[in-house]
């Protein structure tokens, strides 16, 4: 793969912006968005990306296998699960790359060790309690950002991925009506003390006041939890796009979407994991019409924190397994490719006799997208975000340079 | 001092104060926690008008049959009547609702909120969830029939009761796990579901760093294979009751964390779970989790080391491992380390307040959790609701309850004099900036509010 030229980073020195408003946000020279989805459960990636072209795929697979007529084709060895029709769209637009084989230095089986080490950067579950992304932020050029956040989960709670950084912060909607500013300042003058609480509180108005801005009419959304999953995902999807589509908002963003842990019922063509899948690839459109002008800077990466068992298990789903599919989607990728350097599914191809083999360590795609859309220098991926990565390179050119 | 240690009591080990209780603790805040620890439970074990989870478990069997003959019917019609589907939706959701309301309550009644703790502290640590659908009517009666009577018990009891309640077994799928080589493994072709001993030897018992391998998952899972709950049809009488099933059971001799277990049918998994019961990295991570939800986020080493070994010495006696801790100095230290979770933040602005029986809303409180990312019996995983502060304190989190506190206030503020409210809930733990900004409140609502929302007030 070829490096992007000196002169192209060059084109991308800082501008200074001011803008005007109530709030003073820092503004990113850089206008890139990327946002990064976390499927918490593991995702099957041999369900979501079934290898087609690989004559072992289907065996141990009598309930699950997705026959070869009902998927979107990509590139003859690979093809999409017939529920990812959109996200098939975006592949033949060039907007979408599929890669495969791919997984975390992870190799146990536990949910939790998994997703702390995607989210942590490091290559143990404890190797750090702050997350990748939040130290990705530290060595943007422009940081500091000053008083406003760079970077918003949309969560209840912050995901480790974002934790440790002053520059994030934390959104999810709400139908407790708003306390006026007099409370709120007096509420602040409480904390003023308390680091952990006054800077909870400033992040949050700030966002509040961003997604109220960015919703219009600056009535503040209902929402309904307990919903369904898809209507949860749904109205995070839309908040997230306001968000980061509006001028003043952050540059980054953090979904999560649960669900992926399919033990039993997995289903093929129809089914459980096909109806998880189908709200990815609803959510996927309808994050590109919330983003609407700002999807051809945006990337998104769309991650899971292991894949699944080759075979099935006996209750007709997977279990935990080792690499597995991430999809990186946006109108800034240099899309329409497979990346995979396949190790077959052969007995003696797989990881320990059951998962797919990982032959692409995930701190590739996540350099690669920090290094070419968020112009982090290489030098501190290697040592800041994700320490003792020297011999994991980024893969480059993931978004047009 | 003996208010300091009065009010410490109350949130460190409580939930929070009712009006009066500092006074009542008075200055024996040690003798009102080992009370506790020495008294039959609270209100919830005693609440018999509740559904079993048998009884909730042949409603469903006898649903899913009927659901079934009508499919196979010749002339039955290709859906099933979406009014019963709509009218047993409805019922499961009922029963869930009246679990929530009876626990609750008992939380925001109860004089032994220590045992209300504890009850939490080990539903969670055995965590089943209503985020899986068929969970929701017998969350409730899991935690009331496998944890409630337990807490204070050996931990291989509260282990076994736990893991071989119906509850578990469906959440962790092991009702859907055949040995291989099963009568109905092999007629059926149905195989392992490793999901229940994964998490038993992950979370539940010796933690993720605790020295087994894949290996050990999978011949823990054949070892298990057989614990389900009995079909109405096939044991009439016994119908959704935890049943061991020979036919479904992997036969022969497995080998875990190094030891052989002989063929023994049901008592097989009983004495795998024996051994991880006593097993030092079980102690080790029983303690430090119990250190995290009491003392701090970041167990200090040495108390984790004294309450191991208390676990150890006692052969996981829960009483004297429970007592241990919560006499131990470090626990009592004035330094508030921990931040309540959005449940215990509700509660024990509810018990401040002074809630009655009466004027408890149970369906507002549980929209106002599900706000704050905690809805009741619904946590994320296996592994439970976190115990850190890092996951409660974000901006969206801090943002919901200071909202919540300020509508609290408005709707009580008439009634309670702000300055009394802070008194009675922090006592001697209050700083001078809270007392400051609380006097000078422009209104009893907006004091109420800010009471709830100060920094010690989010602690415990």
């Amino acid at each position: 793969m070829k490096r992007r030229t000196l002169i192209k980073s060059l084109a991308a020195a800082p501008i200074a912006l001011g803008f005007p408003g109530r709030l003073a946000f820092a503004k990113s020279a850089n206008e890139n968005r990327l946002i990064v989805v976390i499927l918490r459960g593991g995702m099957d990636g041999l369900a979501a990306v079934p290898p087609v072209g690989d004559p072992a795929y289907g065996r141990g697979r009598d309930r699950l296998a997705i026959a070869k007529a009902d998927t979107l084709a990509l590139d003859g060895n690979f093809a999409l699960h017939p529920s990812l029709a959109n996200l098939h769209g975006f592949y033949e637009t060039n907007e979408a790359v599929i890669l495969h084989a791919i997984a975390t230095p992870y190799r146990e089986r536990s949910h939790f060790d998994g997703q702390d080490l995607l989210e942590n950067g490091t290559a143990s579950p404890k190797g750090a309690r702050d997350g990748w992304l939040a130290r990705a932020l530290d060595q943007m050029p422009d940081a500091p950002f000053g008083e406003g956040e760079a970077a918003v989960a949309l969560a209840r709670s912050m995901p480790l991925i974002l934790r440790g950084s002053t520059a994030a912060s934390s959104w999810a909607p709400s139908a407790i009506p708003a306390p006026d500013d007099d409370f709120l300042a007096r509420v602040a003058g409480l904390y003023e003390n308390d680091a952990l609480l006054a800077g909870a509180l400033l992040k949050a108005r700030a966002t509040q006041a961003m997604a109220g801005e960015a919703m219009a009419e600056g009535g503040r959304r209902r929402f309904r939890p307990g919903g369904g999953n898809r209507r949860v995902v749904r109205e995070v999807i839309k908040t997230a796009g306001a968000l980061l589509s509006s001028e003043a908002g952050p540059r980054i963003g953090v979904i999560e979407v649960g669900g992926w842990d399919t033990h039993a019922g997995q289903g093929a063509a129809e089914g459980r994991l096909a109806n998880q899948l189908s709200m990815l690839d609803e959510g996927l459109a309808e994050l590109k019409a919330a983003l609407g002008r700002v999807w051809t800077t945006t990337a998104i990466a769309i991650v899971t924190e292991f894949g699944r068992t080759a075979a099935e298990n006996g209750s007709g789903g997977t279990d935990h397994g080792t690499a597995g599919a991430a999809f990186v989607v946006g109108g800034a990728v240099n899309g329409g490719r497979v990346i995979a350097d396949w190790p077959g599914l052969g007995g003696s191809d797989l990881y320990e006799g059951r998962d797919l083999r990982p032959t692409t360590d995930m701190r590739r795609l996540f350099k690669g997208l920090l290094h070419d859309h968020l112009k982090i220098p290489e030098r501190s991926l290697e040592t800041a975000v994700f320490p003792e990565s020297a011999g994991e390179p980024p893969l480059y050119d993931l978004v047009k340079v | 001092m003996a208010a300091r240690e009065a009010a410490i009591a109350a949130t460190r080990f409580g939930l929070g104060p009712r009006p009066g209780d500092l006074a009542k603790i008075g200055g024996d805040a040690r003798g009102w926690v080992s009370d506790q620890l020495n008294k039959p439970d609270s209100l919830l074990s005693a609440a018999t008008d509740l559904p079993t989870s048998q009884s909730t478990l042949r409603k469903i069997d006898s649903y899913r049959r009927q659901r079934r003959q009508m499919r196979r019917g010749e002339d039955a019609p290709a859906e099933i009547d979406p009014a019963k589907v709509k009218l047993f939706r409805q019922q499961a959701r009922q029963t869930y609702l009246r679990e929530v309301d009876a626990r609750i309550r008992a939380s925001v009644l109860t004089g032994a909120p220590l045992r209300e703790r504890l009850a939490r502290f080990w539903a969670n640590h055995f965590t089943t969830s209503a985020t899986k659908g068929v969970i929701t009517p017998i969350i409730g009666a899991f935690e009331r029939e496998a944890i409630r009577p337990l807490v204070l018990g050996r931990f291989a009891d509260l282990l076994i009761a736990a893991e071989s309640h119906p509850t578990m077994i469906l959440y962790l799928d092991n009702h859907q796990s055949f040995g291989p080589n099963s009568p109905i493994g092999r007629r059926r072709n149905r195989g392992l579901n490793e999901n229940l001993a994964r998490e038993i030897l992950e979370l539940h018992t010796l933690g993720v760093d605790g020295g087994y391998d894949q290996k050990d998952v999978t011949n823990f899972a054949k070892i298990l294979t057989g614990w389900t709950i009995a079909p109405e049809r096939f044991f009439p009488g016994e119908g959704g009751t935890f049943k061991f099933v020979a036919r479904m059971h992997e036969p022969g001799r497995h080998r875990v964390l190094g030891k052989a277990y002989a063929e023994d049918g049901v008592d097989q998994p009983r004495a795998v779970l024996q051994d991880l019961a006593r097993h030092p990295a079980t102690a080790r991570h029983i303690a430090t989790k119990l250190v995290r939800h009491f003392v701090a986020d970041e167990p200090p080493p040495g108390l984790v080391g004294e309450t191991a070994a208390v676990f150890e010495k006692t052969d996981g006696d829960l009483r004297e491992v429970t007592a241990a801790l919560l006499t131990a100095p470090e626990a009592w230290a004035p330094e508030q380390k921990k931040f309540k979770a959005p449940e215990e933040f509700v509660l024990s602005a509810l018990r401040g307040l002074g809630l009655k029986n009466k004027d408890i809303e149970t369906d507002k409180i549980v929209a106002s959790l599900m706000l704050m990312g905690q809805r009741p019996f619904a946590a994320p995983s296996p592994k439970g609701w976190p115990d850190e502060a890092a996951f409660w304190a974000s901006p969206d989190g801090v943002l919901r309850r200071i909202e919540w506190a300020a509508l609290l206030g408005d709707k009580v503020g008439n009634l309670v004099n702000p300055l009394t409210l802070l008194d009675r809930l922090l006592g001697p733990l209050a700083s001078r900036t809270t007392v400051e900004t609380v006097r000078g409140a422009e209104s009893f609502a907006q004091g109420v509010a800010l009471v709830l929302s100060s920094p010690e007030f989010q602690r415990r």
